[in-house]
């Protein structure tokens, strides 16, 4: 390789090495910008301070897992109900302001709830644990609405004390929507939703559909209604937010008889997509009962077990670096340098594709650390041994690499191998193992076989070459 | 300097045979302890702030909840660590307000798992097991399939699922002791432990075999076990620096670290010194031994026919 490609490569390593890092540690970096903004007026702008994902057993939280009841629902529409159970639970949670919680549907009828931050399982438990339910309302007239925001307004007037609130005549009516009031029609009677789109102009239409005793409720419900519109609601929500506290009402052009109905004018076809699913969570609801696991794990215990494993995994980092200088000298050196270039390069990459880190992935990540370092290990000795044969450096080092990398694939590969199988077949703690384990060995041989390799040869032809105590 | 290691393969193949043995005796008589992962059950792990009562006064506290069999441990100075069958959160908070009368505490995680589900996962993990290893097995017969030399690539592959069962038998025989004196129980964890170390185990194997195989092609005419020896010395250092590399972290975690990875490191230290120890030992020496048992047995033949 001539000189020139070798200050290229090394010139691609510094440049990746610093952008991993800041992207990693990125307030420093915006420091920077500011301290330069501020210096020279120009306007750069911050990089985005993205947090690391951690996992439950790191930040606190609980989890909960559910196995659906799949009996009373037709097989082919089984993976779509479970769709439906998720997506109506994480509007649940939402609606509870967790951050960041997991839904996971595994295993065709189970659903794996964590939620971090979250300390009762009581409180989880009463979020998740009711079967979505579909509702329609009927507009109040305007007399009864206006009595009604009459109401609100003496209730919010009471501030927070419920004592003053209970005095409050009929109070109870400020909880209810003002605007419309239920009606019989709701998730029993309704069969199923479906998304067509007009002929001409292509815009989605809504078909809905009532079992026999629905289609007669209907029937009454629009004849009385004309010109109003029907609000409908999942649990107790809109079916789709349509702003701060409006609720989804189409209006009823004329009485409907049969049970069959289309809603017409909703122009976004994801939106309209949306209703559907929602409105089909209403006509299959699917049973989640008790939880057949659950666990909880304490804030503190998390940010103990964190600060611990980041402090012997920084530990064990450092003696490394100080056994493989000891021992390997130079190349020990440039291989501990390698090494820090790897663990930012890994961290960035988690941070890229947001993996969740969890204790057992930062177990992975200390296994696959020592992969890193084995490929070094393998390459010195067979360099220092072609050294020993008289071969000049640079053929040394160029035959160690050769002369070590069918070892150095074939351990890597059969480790890759068991950590495919992990990821596949794995529960959740043996795939955040197997995650990092299998992004640290493939960034391991990059490493190995580019970075270390470029150091190296940075050092073919000059003066330290010819001192022999530095190499072996 | 060369060292002899196969001068004495026979005294380390029997003695490695004896210890396989002693670690399979002992996990019939004092079983592992699945954890309730595999078996359903809940765990209640909390730490007080001041004194910790005696397990027995906590017993008797919750005595009249009829939880059936609970088994106490203490962990650290003020830890405990309860576990019982699987109950439902109503009960749960139930031994939360008796225990509150034993002194005040914090709870720092719970975990209940139905049966079901831990059944579930024991059937995932056997089948686990199973599909690594014989993927393991494939690719060592795939690598070496063009070896020369009077190995066969199948002997290869069966030398390292012998040292692959080695590995791990003697980290399982010590959890059974562990589970038998301090009530550890062989958790996730400690099964995805095991997993890596078998992957390690056979990378190890891999060099030795890898250098052998390389050898052999180098220098066709010198006999196998010289080559063999030759081999083993020239990956001594590899061997040992790489697992001193991977310790270190290890060793660090297993002191620092809380509960949850103590004994995920302490399996994977012990596994990563067994493989150390049988790469060097048992890999090449146990090739060598087989040549001389099929040599000695195609004599005899020879023999009975002259």
């Amino acid at each position: 390789m001539s000189k020139k490609n070798i200050v290229w490569s090394l010139l691609f390593i510094i440049i990746l090495a610093v952008v991993a890092g800041f992207f990693c540690f990125p307030k420093y970096l915006n420091q920077g910008i500011d301290w330069a903004n501020k210096i020279s007026g120009l306007g750069i702008y911050k990089v985005s301070e993205k947090e690391f994902r951690m996992g439950l057993d790191l930040k606190g939280g609980v989890r909960l897992e559910y196995q659906a009841e799949l009996k009373d629902i037709k097989v082919e529409d089984r993976s779509s109900a479970m769709e439906g159970l998720k997506d109506v639970i994480e509007r649940r949670i939402n609606s509870f302001g967790v951050a960041e919680p997991q839904i996971i549907v595994s295993g065709g009828n189970r659903l794996m709830v964590e939620l971090p931050g979250v300390e009762n399982i009581e409180d989880a438990k009463k979020w998740i644990g009711q079967t979505p339910w579909l509702e329609f309302l009927e507009e109040r007239n305007a007399s009864d609405t206006e009595m009604m925001i009459a109401k609100i307004k003496e209730v919010q007037a009471a501030g927070n004390d419920f004592e003053k609130i209970q005095l409050i005549p009929d109070w109870q009516l400020a909880l209810e929507n003002p605007y419309y009031k239920k009606t019989e029609l709701n998730s029993r009677y309704f069969k199923k939703a479906a998304l067509n789109y007009n002929q001409t102009s292509n815009d989605p239409i809504i078909e809905i559909e009532f079992k026999d005793e629905g289609a007669k409720l209907f029937e009454q419900i629009t004849e009385r209604n004309i010109g109003k519109t029907l609000a409908i609601m999942l649990d107790g929500q809109s079916i789709i937010d349509v702003g701060e506290g409006a609720i989804y009402a189409p209006k009823i052009d004329e009485k409907i008889s049969g049970g069959k109905a289309v809603i017409t004018g909703q122009k976004d076809i994801k939106e309209a997509k949306t209703i559907v699913l929602r409105l089909n969570q209403g006509a299959l609801p699917v049973q989640i009962g008790q939880p057949i696991s659950e666990s909880k794990i304490g804030p503190t215990l998390g940010k103990v077990s964190l600060n611990d494993t980041l402090k012997a995994g920084l530990l064990g980092f450092l003696i490394i670096i100080i056994f493989m200088i000891a021992y390997y000298r130079l190349p020990g050196l440039l291989a501990s340098l390698a090494l820090i270039f790897y663990a930012f390069l890994l961290l960035a990459i988690f941070k890229l594709i947001s993996v969740t880190l969890t204790l057992a992935g930062i177990g992975g990540i200390i296994l696959s650390i020592g992969m890193a370092i084995d490929a070094n290990i393998l390459i010195f000795t067979r360099m220092n041994e072609e050294l020993k044969q008289g071969k000049s450096f640079e053929q040394s080092i160029e035959e160690g690499f050769n002369r070590a990398w069918p070892a150095i694939r074939d351990g890597n590969a059969t480790t890759l191998l068991v950590g495919f199988i992990l990821l596949f077949l794995g529960t959740s703690f043996v795939k955040g193992f197997a995650t990092t384990l299998n992004i640290g060995i493939l960034l391991s041989m990059f490493t190995a076989i580019v970075v270390t390799r470029t150091f190296l040869r940075l050092f073919v032809g000059t003066k330290l070459e010819k001192i022999t105590w530095l190499w072996r | 300097m060369t060292i002899n290691f196969l001068k004495y393969k026979n005294f380390f193949l029997v003695f490695s045979s004896l210890v396989i043995i002693v670690c399979a005796v002992l996990m019939v008589i004092w079983p592992l302890k699945p954890s309730i992962e595999f078996t359903g059950g809940s765990v209640l792990e909390i730490k007080y702030q001041d004194n910790r009562p005696a397990s027995q006064e906590v017993q008797d506290k919750i005595k009249d909840l009829n939880l059936g069999d609970v088994a106490i441990q203490q962990v650290e100075d003020k830890g405990l660590i309860l576990r019982m069958q699987s109950t439902s959160e109503d009960i749960h908070q139930k031994v939360v307000e008796k225990l509150k009368e034993t002194g005040n505490f914090e709870e720092q995680s719970f975990e209940s798992i139905g049966p079901v589900v831990g059944k579930e996962l024991y059937q995932k993990t056997v089948l686990l097991v199973i599909v690594s290893l014989i993927a393991m097995l494939l690719y060592i017969a795939f690598a070496f399939r063009n070896v020369p030399g009077p190995v066969s690539p199948w002997i290869y592959g069966l030398a390292s699922f012998l040292i692959l069962t080695h590995d791990v038998v003697v980290p399982l025989g010590v959890f059974s002791v562990l589970g038998k004196f301090y009530g550890i129980q062989v958790t996730i964890p400690i099964i995805t432990a095991l997993l890596t170390v078998v992957g390690y185990a056979i990378n190890n194997v891999i060099v030795v075999y890898d250098r052998t195989r390389e050898n052999l092609l180098r220098t066709r005419n010198i006999n196998f076990a010289e080559v063999a020896n030759i081999s083993i010395n020239q990956t001594l250092s590899r061997q040992i620096n790489t697992s001193l590399a991977v310790l270190f972290p290890l060793f660090a975690m297993y002191f620092i670290s809380g509960v949850a990875l103590k004994y995920f490191s302490l399996a994977l230290i012990l596994g990563i010194i067994t493989g150390t120890y049988s790469s060097i030992f048992l890999a090449t020496p146990m090739l060598v031994a087989w040549l001389n048992f099929r040599d000695g047995k195609q004599k005899a033949k020879g023999n009975k026919k002259r």
